[in-house]
């Protein structure tokens, strides 16, 4: 369970980076809800008495929210211990063994994936399950499936693929058919200075951009880059067009599309750095195309927002964003923000 | 007054406890004994839900007086006829103080039962610390025999349980009888050949010191020679899959004979055969050691329908001796013994070729197959 994304009618979609596959599972959870708010003080505390064991060794990997019924999906482990190195990211560290169900007001459960109808399709050529990544040396078969979308009809998934170029965006319409694509993805890493091709879209959201339908992408390091969705064809090496340079020593966490006073927005969540906010009327109008080496801040501009320690956001309805975020405390806390606060 | 003795009865039963069972990492539990088999009838097809409220169990101290406000572990419940039993799903911690507690009240009322006496039964129970890890060692080297030919190419390791696999034989090497390192004994390889479970390692003799004539063989000769012993040695200092050193070195002596330069030869193999209607092994006794694990893949018995016949292979005394007892009675048939080309004895020699067989241009090389020697069964 490497990925999280919510499909159509309340599907989840859980993409397996080790086994090379999605799942589109049917958890029957589509009783619509209108809940506003979730106020988790110490989330990690009741996983732990669920896994039987400290806060501490708790390691939550991805989150989704359910927009019908507003429950929140949680994939966790037993393995934050052994977290140590900030170039990790949870799937680095451990596969994550557990799928949770939080209603909104605080009750968690175990989603048993024992008699659960889903259906699933297999990702060609991933990535070698012995290759390591050069200086990290994690497996670069957890990012197989580095990040997944649902929008109209198709998922979007990420990863590394076992062609020359491995950074790789697969698009498979759903429900599954026979048919899926997968092309190679070009970008220039503003902050490096060079094109590159092996490193896997670390967040992404497929976003309108001037009237086109487009994949906004942020990387490790952190360039933020725009793919026109259209040119996204089997075996096509795609050039995606780098905006901005959101800077070094940083990964992308997590990306989500919100409204504040009428107006759109995307917040980029960041390993460390303060979340990002983008304007949707900058986006499309932005002509920028880095090519050369970047400092952070080149390029489209940015806000920075508040939020400490956020490691993930989901919309939460239309006025609320519900963030994973570690307080003054040292405590993961689960709660709703209005949006009208970033 | 018979009132009084049937409350004197019941309380005289034995009252339900709970109690903590360790039964190593991954098989603690919590046993729930003394229910009435009953009631234990009337749980056997319980909701997960319905076993968090009857038989929770948590991690720490806190106490069950007041409500939790977390959730109690998952794990999975069993009931049998006499008990009934919580497992984790995630070993529990070790070392570490835990609470659980059965909720009879629950239990009888799940059951359409009259409320008990005692409506709960609580253990708290502290957790084993980890018990300590048991080192590796090395349990056995093919060929498991005391004397080796001096054109030797593999020796096997067999080690306890799964290695870490390093490089170039890294703490293993052969000492000559004054105790002195016999130097570039084996290939320098960047990985070492480990088996699938990680608990096999072949190492191999450099086959350019074996080989004559090539270039090492004629500088630095033949690792090992006719009429020498050495010890094979193998530190302790080697690490376990869980990155733990070894309980022990291990050496092991082995004297050297003449170096073995000709073929398997099939064709002369006395074959022990039993008679039809009985489950006697076929024995074949090999006039020199073959291969040890070559031997076990690559000899087998084939039917005359061309279907292997379905047995238990054993090899014994250093290679020396391979035997084969059928799955089912002997019938009284015809049967292939068949020779996979890649079976090798010591010293990497195969049925058609010797391990260094010197390529003569022009002569056709010979070719590698499946050598066929057919018997009967009566």
């Amino acid at each position: 369970m490497s990925s999280m994304a919510f499909g159509p009618d309340g599907i989840l979609l859980v993409g397996d980076a080790i086994g090379g596959a999605v799942y589109a599972l049917d958890l029957k959870d589509r009783a619509p809800s209108s809940s506003n708010k979730v106020a988790i003080e110490n989330i990690e505390a009741q996983i732990g008495s669920l896994l039987g064991t400290d806060a501490s060794d708790v390691l939550v990997h991805d989150m989704a929210v359910n927009p019908i019924s507003r429950n929140i999906y949680l994939t966790v482990s037993r393995a934050r211990k052994q977290w140590t190195s900030p170039w990790s990211l949870p799937n680095d560290v451990a596969n994550a063994q557990v799928l949770l169900k939080v209603t909104p007001a605080g009750e968690m459960s175990e989603v048993s994936l024992k008699a659960v109808s889903f259906s699933s399709i297999s990702l060609p050529n991933p990535i070698d399950p012995k290759a390591l990544h050069k200086w990290k040396k994690t497996k670069k078969r957890v990012d197989a499936v580095s990040s997944m979308a649902y929008a109209d009809g198709k998922i979007y998934v990420a990863g590394l693929s076992n062609e020359e170029f491995a950074s790789t965006m697969r698009v498979i319409p759903f429900p599954f058919s026979d048919s899926q694509s997968a092309s190679s993805l070009e970008i220039f890493h503003g902050a490096h200075g060079k094109y590159e091709t092996h490193s896997p879209v670390s967040s992404f959201l497929p976003y309108q951009i001037a009237g086109k339908h487009h994949i906004l992408a942020a990387y490790l390091c952190t360039p933020l880059v725009v793919f026109r969705s259209d040119q996204l064809t089997d075996g096509a090496n795609v050039k995606g067009r780098t905006i901005a340079e959101l800077g070094n020593g940083n990964y992308p966490m997590d990306m989500v599309a919100y409204q504040n006073k009428g107006k759109n927005y995307v917040l980029v969540i960041n390993s460390a750095r303060a979340p990002m906010r983008l304007d949707a009327d900058e986006l499309n109008a932005t002509k920028e195309n880095i090519t050369t080496e970047a400092s952070p801040g080149t390029g489209m501009p940015f806000v920075h927002t508040r939020g400490q320690g956020i490691q993930r956001a989901e919309a939460f309805g239309d006025e609320n964003l519900l963030l994973l975020a570690r307080g003054p405390q040292g405590n993961l806390e689960l709660s709703t923000v209005l949006n009208r606060y970033f | 007054m018979l009132l009084n003795l049937l409350m004197l009865m019941a309380v005289m039963a034995d009252d339900p406890v709970i109690s903590f069972h360790s039964t190593g990492p991954a098989g603690a539990s919590l046993v729930v004994d003394g229910l009435d088999s009953a009631l234990l009838a009337k749980l056997a097809d319980l909701e997960p839900n319905q076993w968090q409220k009857l038989f929770p169990v948590f991690l720490g101290d806190q106490s069950f007086s007041q409500p939790s406000k977390h959730p109690p572990m998952l794990g999975s419940w069993l009931v049998n006829a006499q008990s009934l039993s919580f497992r984790p799903r995630f070993p529990f911690l070790a070392g570490r103080i835990h609470q659980s507690r059965f909720d009879l009240a629950y239990a009888h009322a799940l059951a359409g039962w009259p409320a008990p006496n005692q409506p709960y039964l609580e253990l708290s129970f502290t957790t084993p610390k980890e018990l300590p890890h048991e080192l590796a060692f090395v349990r056995s080297v093919y060929p498991d025999t005391d004397s080796v030919p001096a054109n030797l190419l593999r020796l096997y390791l067999h080690f306890s349980q799964p290695m870490q696999q390093n490089g170039a034989y890294a703490g293993i090497r052969i000492l000559d009888e004054a105790g002195l390192l016999i130097p570039h004994s084996f290939v320098a390889m960047p990985n070492e050949l480990w088996d699938p479970s990680a608990t096999r390692l072949t190492v191999l003799f450099d086959p350019g010191r074996i080989k004559r004539g090539i270039g090492p063989n004629l500088e630095l000769g033949a690792p090992l020679k006719a009429g020498m012993s050495f010890t094979l040695e193998v530190d302790a200092q080697r690490l376990d899959a869980s990155g733990k050193p070894m309980a022990r070195s291990f050496r092991k002596q082995f004297s050297v004979t003449a170096a073995n330069r000709s073929r398997i030869n099939p064709a002369s193999w006395l074959l022990q055969l039993p008679k039809a209607g009985n489950v006697h092994p076929l024995v074949i006794t090999f006039p020199k050691n073959l291969d040890q694990v070559l031997v076990a893949h690559f000899l087998r018995i084939v039917c005359q329908d061309g279907e292997p016949l379905l047995g238990h292979i054993k090899v014994s005394d250093g290679g020396k001796v391979w035997s084969f007892q059928p799955s089912n009675p002997w019938p009284a048939a015809d049967f292939d013994l068949q020779v996979h080309p890649h079976l090798e004895d010591l010293s990497g020699n195969r049925h058609y070729r010797l391990f260094d067989e010197p390529i003569v241009e022009d002569e056709l090389q010979p070719a590698a197959t499946v050598f066929s020697r057919p018997f009967s069964i009566r």
